[in-house]
């Protein structure tokens, strides 16, 4: 009767999990055709060659990544390239080129601050926000098809060598229709053998976040100073530049931008130091405004509420810019115009 | 917060291990819900919480008094007044002072303010003014007794799974199971509450995310000329099934989560496009927000007591406040007000013998029938959401009218070439049907051949609902998903 007992149970459980493991491989076997066929979109950075994205960019050894073409580079930056065009010639201003994130590029920051205070000077900037290696791209491409401007800055933030450093030159790769994409990071075996020949597993690996270059990279840590592998890669991408510079004879500023927790709550100031001296190192000349926005009273009043700044610290930057300049021995006043 | 947010799975687990731990001790497990509910509603804007505790307190003090009051009627005249007078001045305060703006500027008198930049409709607030009224008026027929305890009370509007989105619930069915010695100590059917929760999730994460995806820069530029055309007749399909599988995703999800901490409640949608007129549409469709107009607002109207025109336009009033009751928008009114009209003519239409004889016919003249009604209903429901999609009537009306202008040139532009939506709404159709049936066979046991049988599609059903669940995350589009469509209203 026990044994019957027994036998009965076990022909459950068995007819139980045959149901279960029917049904699961059933599913799966249909997810799995699925994403074979139309992978989501936010793994597509991550297919390598199997990857659909297209876009402007062939493989480098300089920034990871460079422009194909100067079409290509035209194409991607349409919306606002046609106003500089042709790149060699100008309007008899001075022409300063800037890059950065939103902090330069949205309506109102440094780009149209510097525009709106110096009409003698031609600002040049795309109005695009793009990743730091693109904007470094960007510039090799201009400087290669003919602009000359007087300056180029560079603004630099901890997030802008964020991206470099949760996804190291060394993953940088292009997919075979030009995208900027990355080489996944695979879990240890045997479960990479998976993640390879499997789409679900994939896509599950990626849903994870473990497949980007350094998962565990944090932004706190850029805010306590350059790690070491930031401050290699830093060291290349940058030392590129100055070479693009000297090649060119357009000189360069790195512009540091401080941000709201450091102005108005004391944050330290570790990532400037050290990406200062890293910089200044290479050759690079750079600028630190730090002290001006330190000095000035109510430095809420600096910061729109979505933590850009506002137009009084969009005038205090342009500011200490000049200021920089001026100490540096290339005073503003020589470059017509004067300031409103 | 949201269900398809990841740190929700994190809260699931904390209050429901918590729950499991403190289920038996009902003071325990009425405080632990409670507090997981406002921390729930509160997480990222802790503003809110305020307000519905003063809706909660409000309408609890109302259904004690009216149980001693002489005069039950005024107390549930206010109780009902502060209900609305609250929802409407969050909800219809900026369209009030913009209709305002706009007429005075249109008649060249000076302007008049306009709502606050960034003024905030607080979530779920609809949902809870009306539960809210439906305990109220309840207490005053005497068809539910007022609780007592406000604790009791206050964790049946703020229950987490029904408080954004519902659904609706009267007080009989969720509020008396609240009571002392009533409150469930254990998961009622945790199968069911397994297939629902996938379901749900599938339904959102996977098929509604998809369409939006697909279908949401059609809507933005539907005014350009590039994308009209009768090609653009998918976009507006294709929205009528995200707006049902949002939707009714979020109601399986708020079900499966009911289930598993001990209540069963009534489901929302019962297959909407497949009804055969408007009329079966609002039976499908939403049904819990239909019943409570029904109950709480279309019957105190004189419902169709009143003769033939009178039982027109209380359908037509009841459906333009159902309509207004979804937004803040001329449009959504308009919406209501197209249903109203459309139930109206489906009445003149039921008056003529041909619709008699028509609805009787059998074989293979019935199925057609029955599919020309069908097909027309979806289309004219289709066609209406339109008007809740798009927020301004000229926007509307291109959407429409466009569906009606033929350019060969433009066959290109729809989303017919988005082959991979359409093989997963097919290939979901079928494996859902496939789980119907099987589910069918578990769930009705006169319907099972053997116990084998009955055990193989159990595992079966298992492993389907855990399955789908897993998928919902891999197929889901990627990125920032977009919030419930319901969480507005």
């Amino acid at each position: 009767m026990a044994e019957h007992s027994i036998r009965h149970r076990l022909k459950r459980a068995l007819l139980l999990a045959g149901g279960g493991i029917a049904a699961a491989i059933m599913l799966a076997a249909l997810g799995e055709l699925f994403l074979r066929y139309f992978p989501p979109s936010d793994n597509q950075e991550y297919l390598g060659t199997a990857s659909l994205e297209t876009g402007p960019f062939i493989p480098s050894a300089k920034f990871g990544i460079a422009y194909r073409s100067w079409q290509a580079f035209a194409d991607s930056n349409c919306d606002y390239l046609a106003e500089y065009l042709p790149l060699d010639q100008s309007d008899g201003r001075p022409t300063w080129a800037m890059f950065g994130s939103s902090f330069v590029q949205m309506q109102g920051m440094l780009a149209d601050t510097t525009r709106a205070r110096l009409p003698g000077v031609r600002v040049f900037n795309l109005r695009r926000n793009e990743t730091l290696i693109v904007r470094l791209a960007q510039i090799e491409t201009l400087l290669e098809h003919g602009l000359r401007p007087q300056r180029i800055v560079v603004a630099l933030m901890p997030l802008d060598v964020w991206a470099l450093a949760k996804q190291p030159l060394s993953t940088v790769t292009v997919s075979p229709g030009g995208a900027l994409a990355y080489k996944p990071r695979l879990p240890p075996p045997p479960c990479d053998l998976f993640v390879q020949n499997s789409a679900l597993a994939r896509t599950a690996w990626f849903r994870t976040g473990r497949h980007i270059g350094d998962p565990d990279f944090r932004l706190s840590q850029i805010e306590q100073g350059l790690p070491p592998r930031l401050r290699t890669e830093m060291a290349h991408v940058f030392g590129e530049l100055e070479r693009l510079s000297k090649q060119f004879d357009v000189p360069v500023t790195i512009l540091l931008i401080p941000g709201l927790p450091q102005i108005t709550r004391g944050m330290s100031f570790a990532f400037q130091d050290d990406a200062g001296a890293l910089l200044r190192e290479i050759g690079l000349d750079v600028c630190d405004p730090r002290e001006r926005f330190l000095a000035c009273s109510e430095p809420q009043s600096l910061f729109l509420p979505d933590k850009h700044f506002s137009p009084r610290g969009n005038q205090i930057l342009l500011d200490a810019l000049l200021e920089h300049w001026n100490r540096a021995g290339t005073p503003v006043s020589q470059v017509g115009g004067g300031t409103q | 917060m949201n269900f398809t947010e990841p740190r929700f799975a994190w809260f699931l687990l904390a209050v429901f291990t918590l729950w499991l731990i403190c289920r038996r001790f009902e003071r325990a497990q009425v405080g632990l819900v409670l507090v997981a509910s406002l921390v729930f509603y509160g997480v990222g804007n802790w503003r809110l919480l305020p307000l519905i505790l003063v809706y909660a307190v409000v309408n609890w003090a109302v259904g004690c008094r009216l149980r001693a009051t002489t005069r039950p009627r005024l107390v549930l005249g206010l109780g009902v007044a502060f209900n609305l007078g609250v929802l409407a001045y969050f909800k219809y305060t900026p369209m009030l002072l913009t209709t305002l703006h706009d007429a005075f500027v249109a008649l060249g008198w000076p302007p008049t303010p306009l709502a606050q930049e960034g003024w905030a409709i607080p979530f779920g607030i609809s949902f809870y003014a009306f539960t809210g009224i439906a305990y109220m008026v309840d207490v005053y027929r005497r068809t539910t007794d007022a609780e007592r305890h406000l604790g009791r009370y206050a964790l049946s509007v703020t229950f987490f799974p029904h408080l954004v989105a519902g659904p609706i619930l009267r007080p009989s069915e969720y509020l008396t199971q609240l009571r002392p010695g009533h409150v469930p100590t254990q998961s009622l059917a945790p199968l069911e509450a397994c297939l629902l929760l996938a379901r749900g999730f599938f339904k959102k994460m996977v098929l509604a995310d998809r369409i939006a995806l697909a279908i949401d820069p059609f809507f933005v530029h539907v005014k350009d000329s590039s994308t009209a055309g009768v090609w653009a007749l998918p976009f507006v399909y294709l929205y009528a099934w995200q707006i049902y599988f949002d939707f009714s995703g979020y109601t399986d999800i708020a079900r499966g989560l009911g289930l598993l901490f001990g209540f069963r409640w009534p489901d929302n949608f019962n297959l909407p496009y497949l009804a055969g007129s408007i009329a079966e549409f609002w039976h499908r469709w939403h049904i819990t927000l239909s019943r409570f107009l029904r109950d709480y607002l279309y019957i105190p109207l004189g419902g169709s007591r009143g003769g033939w025109w009178r039982t027109n336009v209380n359908l037509m009033l009841t459906m333009l406040l159902g309509g207004l009751w979804h937004g803040a928008s001329w449009s959504f009114m308009l919406w209501g007000a197209i249903h109203g009209l459309l139930l109206v003519l489906h009445r003149c239409w039921q008056l003529l013998p041909v619709s008699k004889r028509l609805a009787g016919a059998t074989g293979p003249a019935g199925w057609l029938w029955r599919g020309l009604c069908v097909g027309l209903t979806f289309h004219l429901v289709a066609f209406v959401w339109c008007f809740f999609r798009l927020t301004t009537l000229a926007q509307s009306w291109a959407c429409l009218s466009g569906c009606f202008q033929f350019d060969p040139g433009l066959w290109r532009v729809g989303v017919v070439d988005k082959m991979g939506l359409w093989l997963l709404l097919g290939g979901y159709g079928l494996v859902v049907a496939l789980a119907f049936r099987l589910s069918r066979l578990h769930f009705e046991p006169t319907q099972l051949p053997r116990p084998a049988v009955a055990t193989l599609s159990r595992g079966f059903l298992w492993g389907f609902g855990v399955t789908m669940f897993v998928l919902a995350i891999l197929l889901s589009p990627g990125g920032q998903a977009p919030p419930f469509i319901y969480f507005q209203f």
